[in-house]
């Protein structure tokens, strides 16, 4: 099984960053994929797929789990209030009822059919507050 | 707020998101210039022997009291 499924965990994260950089409500900072040849700034959020396998042999049909995480730096004046604003707009972004056609609308040629499992998370990381949302996404190529 | 900028380290560091710039300074500077200095604060580099640094970003990581009227100021890079 070669394309479209030889590098779907890369176009789910980047289908992913896609969809964080068209929501608006983080045109002030970096939007990046996990795998990204990119200068990293300070304060951005990054969207990685960390592991996909196929569902059902030989269907087509993969099962990939993500994780985004956004980073902001502490030191910033009022930094924990704007974290907090940033960390509520990207968690709504993905627990949203329209999510799957919105990934699946990307450029990314990819075909979203379900994202569950939802996850949040957070920890300091030496000057940076960082959030988290996982979830699972069941895809398949396009 | 001007001073001697020594012990510069330039290089890049891949982590997850892309590269991190990882310049790393050590400045002295006359502590009645900047009596302020804590960590945390963001420094621009408006002029310096070497053209490639000017403009950039640092971050104030220690404030070393060393001696006299001198303060030792290390920095790390924001891009």
């Amino acid at each position: 099984m070669g394309s479209p499924y030889n590098n779907i965990d890369l176009r789910l994260e980047a289908a992913c960053k896609e969809l964080i950089t068209e929501g608006g409500d983080f045109s002030a900072i970096t939007i990046t994929t996990g795998l990204s040849d990119n200068t990293r700034e300070e304060d951005c959020i990054i969207a990685t797929c960390d592991s996909a396998s196929e569902r059902i042999f030989d269907s087509g049909l993969w099962e990939a789990d993500c994780t985004i995480t956004l980073y902001t730096n502490a030191d910033a004046s009022s930094a924990l209030a704007t974290h907090k604003t940033r960390t509520g707009n990207m968690r709504d972004l993905f627990m949203d009822d329209g999510i799957e056609a919105s990934l699946t609308g990307t450029d990314e040629s990819i075909i979203v059919s379900s994202v569950h499992g939802y996850g949040t998370g957070q920890q300091i990381e030496e000057r940076f507050f960082l959030s988290t949302i996982t979830f699972t996404c069941i895809l398949s190529g396009n | 707020m001007s001073g001697y900028l020594s012990n510069t380290e330039i290089s890049t560091d891949l982590s997850e998101g892309g590269f991190v710039p990882e310049h790393l300074a050590t400045l002295f500077i006359k502590r009645s210039d900047f009596s302020a200095a804590t960590t945390g604060d963001e420094i621009t580099l408006t002029a310096a022997y070497d053209a490639t640094l000017v403009g950039k970003k640092f971050r104030v990581s220690t404030v070393t009291h060393s001696e006299g009227k001198i303060m030792e100021v290390d920095l790390v890079a924001l891009g």
